[in-house]
This record gives C-alpha cells, structure tokens and sequence, in this order.
C-alpha cells in the first residue's frame, strides 16, 4: 500500500468516525436543558390579575403610545406579549431577584431573555427568575414568527443601579 | 457509457459530447438526446426566468418605497409591498434552487444512458413546474392575498399560490423520482452529490406532509405556514448544500478533470447528509409539533449535519486551487470556483458568530446563498448552456459574475461589521436602525455599495444568459 493510498484510508475513516459521533451525539444534544424557564399553570384570570395589580402600584410613567413603564418591586413581576409588543415597559434593580411570568395573550409567540428561551402557547405561562448582574439594559425579544412585525417585537428592560 | 451504446438506445439515449474520463461518470460533456434537451431547457427557462421575475419584483419594491414613483403603481405600495417581498424571495431562494435541482436531473439521467424508465415524469415534471413557477407570480401582479414572512417559505395566503407552490413542489419530485429510476449516473461524484439531493428533498417533502397531518385545526395563519414548513424548510438546506456541492465539482471536473476528493471521500461526506436528513420524519413523531423541542431539533439538525461535507468538499477545492494556482489566471471556470468557495466559506464563518436579532444574521445567509448563487451561475456558463448547445462566448457572462460574487462579498461584510455593532435586522429607515456611531454609517455604507454592484452583476447576468436561452441554439452568438 503506497503512503498515499494509506493517508486517504485514514482520511476517510477518520471523517466517517467524525460523522458518525456527531450523529450519534444527538440524543445528548437534544437532552439538554435548553432554557431555564419553566412551564407554569395560570390560568389568564389570575394572570391578568396579577398583570392589573402590578401595573397599578407601581407605574412609574407610560410612553407615547400609551405603554405603561412599571418599576416593580423583587418579586413577582407580569409580562404579557401580544401581537406585536411585551408590556409592561420593565425598570428592575440590578442585584435584585425577580420571578418573571410571561405569557401570550392571542397566538404563540416565544420569548427570548438574558440568553433563555421559552415558547409561550396561549393559555400557559412560562417562568424565569431573573438576577439581572448591572445597570443598562437587557433585551426581551420574540423569538417565534408570528405576524408581518415579528420583528418589531422587543423590549428593553432598563436594569437601574442598585438603591 | 460509451458511443456505441446509446446509439442503440432509441430517442432517449445519449451520446457522448466528449470523451468521459474513465472514473468519471462525469455529468460535463454529455450530449443529450432532443427529449432530454427539452426538459433542460424547460428547467433552465424556469431557473433563470424566475431570478429575472424576482429582480423585477425586487425593483417594483424600490419604487414602492419612494415617495415620487410610488404613486406611479396602480397598486396601493402598502399592502404591495410584503406580496412582493415574499414572492421576490420564494422565486430568488426556492423555485430558482429547485430549478436547478431539475437541470441537475436531465444531466445525470442523461449520463446514465438516458430515460430508459418512467421518461415521462421528466417532462410532466418539468411541465407541472413550469405552470406552478408562473402561479406563484399571479398573486403578488394582482396584489390579492395575506402575505406571510415566516421562515424559508414564505406564503402569500391565496390558493393561486398554494396550488403554485404544490405544482413545482410535486414537478420537483417527479423528475427527482424519474432520475433515481435510471440510476446509472448516480455513480459519478457529481450524479452522487444530485441523488443526495433528490433524497433530502423528497425526505423534506415527508416533512411538509407530517407538519401538515400534526397540526392543530384553528391556528393563526402566521403560526400555521411557520411550523409547516420548519422542519421541511431546514431539510431543503441540506438539498441547497447537496446541490452547491454537485456544482463545485462538475465545476471542478470541467476545469480541472477531476473532483475536489477522492470519490471515497466524497459519498462517505455527502452519503451523511442523508442519514441526517432522515432525522427530520422522526422529530414530528418525537416532539410536539408546537414545542420549542421540535423547533431545536432542527436548528440542531443543520449544525451537526450541514457543516462537515462543505467543510471537507470546500477543504479539497482549497487544496486543489492552491496546487493549480498556475491555472486559474487562465481558466475563467476555476476563477468562477474559487469566488464561490471564498464567499460561501466567509458566511459559513459568519454563522459562529451570529447575535440574537441583529444583521449579522442576515449577513451570513446573504454570503452563503451568494456562494451556491455563484456556484450555479458558473454551472449555467460551463455546463447547462453547453449542454443546450449555446457555448457561451466573450467575457460578460464571467464580468458579471466577478461582479456579483465581489459585490455579495462587500455587501455581506458590511452587514455583518453594521449587525455587530448593533444594527437590527429586518428593519428601514436610519431612525428604526439606530445608524447613530460612525462605524455603523461606515458599515452600512460598504454594505450599500457591495449590494449595488451584486445587483448590477446579477441582472448583467440574467441579461446574459436569457439571451442565449432565448436565441436558437448551434452558435447562434458567434
């Protein structure tokens, strides 16, 4: 067998090797935990409830287009995401931690926070505890097509210095 | 296949343009028979027809958008403008692909000594695509229908549409099936790398078909067209790979007289992406359809399956241009290869690199789909319009692609540099982009003028080679 015949065996092998691995590293790949949110049962009454309670004490503003801009305390804090937008408007405190309930008010949309994801189906809430680490900002960020503005739909969490 | 063997084989057989190489099986320098000729030029009028209606589209988009010619159009530009978008890029990303996935078919039927089974699926095929790419174009003329942006299929919600779309959907399938019934030409590198790409795509055509038996009556439309073509969307990109990787190497063969890798090589990386593919079918029976899951898997799909086979096909071309570097400057087909390998390997580098929502994402599909563009538009110069019997002559076909593949190349960069410093994507306007920092005019202003030139080159291209389809064949630019 001449060198060369012997390093394009070894080639071969070793790329079929390299294919075969991958592919059988899938069941690990698909395994693994994917977001640190979790599904939670809410149903839309106590959710809205919830949602109503925490933008009437603690609004701090609204901007033009009539979203209210709210700065909860840590704790319990209400996403609701609807076509094509999240409200309310968050200011949270960096070192602070908060329990965020997401969840959709028409279709499915998703959710993607501080490098997590969730897909949030009508009737479900998804549930992250947030720390967020310094002051500026964090983006929240829609990450299931749903609609011809899908790409309009994110918010800015304003992440203000700890009081 | 030799000379005195298709002389007996009736009026499908082929005879050989060209002396084929030994080990080659190769798809270049087949001469075809006047049936086969047809259906080619059936797919290829159907290819490069669809890339003229789609820059036509994308220009009636501009002059949607302006101010002074928008009054011009008898259509209201508003509900104009995502009809035309979505059509731009069903034509430009799918039916032009698909396309050239049925060229691809005549040549490698061909090379296999003809359509000596199920010869009439080639021209119903080609025929139901013909009729299904012209369907699609209705909606968006007529301004009627609910456009829809989800991802690798976008839908304008009509039936015209539908049936369009299903139409080259099932031509497709038909010459893809009628191929792998001769499959005689399936032996050479070029014929394997066309049949990965009939599989994948009649496996991606079993996932439209599950997503479409899983899911749920009363969906949004948006949620709907989403999750029925996501899974089958991913796997079409494992055909785009098979089909790009098909074009280096008849590429290669053309210039060079023989594949990037050794033939054992090669089917061992493209033979994967078939076992890959055929985990997209068992996804609908593992996830919900509706789940992040079943979203995850096939992302997951495309980086554990789509990466290593442009990788070592890419690797080898590296190797091979390197060594016959000498040659290049005088071979306007390797030159085509290596703008292609180049701009492809730079968005395959880009998609590392991708942030959550900004332009680099954009950026890296633009070079990866400008790399399989530009891997087709040399297949076109060096091997379909050859095989039409229209040698392509002067140097505006390969002006055009220089400009094309370098103008992708800028454009791509710049979107990339404006999308990490924090440009969104999918969105207009300076204000809406946040074009506030000198880096990102910078960036945005390469981009502008990288796109300018990619345009120029592909219409000059267009141009080109619509000529030569549309003039009669036997030198008819001499």
């Amino acid at each position: 067998m001449t060198d060369r015949c012997l390093w394009e065996r070894m080639l071969v092998g070793g790329t079929a090797a390299l294919l075969v691995a991958a592919f059988a590293a899938m069941p690990a790949w698909r395994g693994m935990p994917q977001a640190a949110f979790e599904s939670e049962s809410m149903d839309a009454t106590r959710f809205s409830a919830g949602y109503d309670a925490m933008v009437a004490r603690y609004k701090v503003g609204e901007t033009e287009d009539g979203l209210p801009i709210v700065r909860p305390p840590p704790g319990d804090v209400y996403v609701a995401a609807e076509r094509w937008r999240f409200r309310p408007l968050l200011e949270l405190q960096a070192g602070q931690s908060y329990r965020l309930h997401v969840a959709s008010q028409d279709i499915l949309h998703g959710i993607v926070v501080d490098g997590h994801e969730a897909l949030l189906v009508p009737g479900q809430a998804a549930l992250l505890t947030l720390t967020p680490t310094g002051p500026g900002s964090m983006s929240m960020v829609c990450s299931e097509y749903c609609g011809l503005e899908h790409n309009k739909m994110r918010s800015l969490i304003t992440v203000l210095e700890k009081e | 296949m030799v000379k005195g063997e298709a002389a007996v084989l009736g009026q499908d057989a082929v005879g050989i343009g060209r002396e084929i190489e030994p080990r080659g099986w190769t798809i270049t320098g087949v001469s075809l028979s006047p049936a086969l000729r047809a259906e080619l030029y059936g797919w290829a009028l159907l290819a490069i027809g669809s890339l003229a209606m789609a820059g036509a589209l994308a220009l009636l988009l501009v002059l949607s958008r302006v101010p002074q010619t928008q009054v011009l159009l008898p259509w209201s530009w508003q509900s104009f403008f995502y009809t035309a978008l979505v059509t731009h890029v069903i034509l430009s990303f799918v039916v032009w692909f698909l396309a050239v996935l049925g060229a691809f078919t005549v040549l490698v039927t061909a090379a296999s000594g003809g359509a000596r089974r199920w010869s009439p699926l080639g021209p119903l095929g080609m025929g139901l695509s013909v009729v299904g790419g012209v369907l699609l174009v209705v909606p968006a003329l007529l301004n009627i229908g609910e456009p829809e942006l989800n991802n690798y299929v976008p839908i304008v919600v009509h039936p015209l549409y539908y049936l369009g779309l299903a139409l080259v959907a099932v031509g497709v399938a038909l010459a893809v099936v009628r191929m792998l019934a001769n499959p005689g030409g399936l032996r050479g590198c070029v014929g394997f790398a066309v049949g990965v790409a009939g599989l994948c795509y009649l496996i991606a055509l079993v996932c439209f078909a599950l997503a479409g038996l899983s899911l749920p009556a009363g969906l949004d439309l948006a949620t709907l067209n989403e999750r029925l073509f996501w899974g089958g969307g991913h796997i079409l990109q494992f055909v785009n790979t098979a089909l790009m990787l098909a074009a280096w190497t008849a590429i290669a063969e053309q210039a060079f007289g023989k594949p990037p890798v050794s033939p054992a090589l090669f089917r061992v990386a493209l033979g994967s992406m078939v076992v890959f593919a055929l985990a997209g079918p068992v996804f609908y029976g593992l996830f919900d359809i509706l789940s992040l899951e079943q979203r995850l898997a096939f992302t997951g799909l495309l980086w554990y399956g789509l990466a290593l086979p442009p990788i070592i096909v890419g690797s080898g071309l590296t190797v091979m241009l390197i060594r016959r570097r000498a040659e290049i400057l005088d071979s306007a087909a390797a030159q085509g290869l290596a703008i292609s390998l180049a701009v492809f390997v730079v968005g395959g580098v880009m998609g590392f690199f991708l942030g959550a929502s900004d332009a680099r994402t954009p950026s890296h599909y633009h070079a990866a789909i400008g790399g399989v563009n530009l891997a087709f538009m040399v297949l076109f110069v060096v091997v379909i319009l050859p095989a039409l019997a229209r040698n392509v002559r002067g140097a505006l076909a390969w002006r055009s692609i220089h400009l094309y593949g370098w103008g992708q190349l800028v454009f791509s960069l710049g979107m990339f540099v404006a999308g990490a410093a924090g440009v969104p994507r999918k969105t207009m306007g300076a204000v809406a982009q946040g074009i506030d920092s000198p880096l990102k005019k910078v960036a945005m202003g390469v981009y502008g003028l990288g796109g300018v030139a990619a345009v120029i080159g592909g219409v000059l291209f267009i141009i080109v080679v619509l000529s030569y389809l549309l003039a009669r064949k036997d030198s008819a630019h001499d």
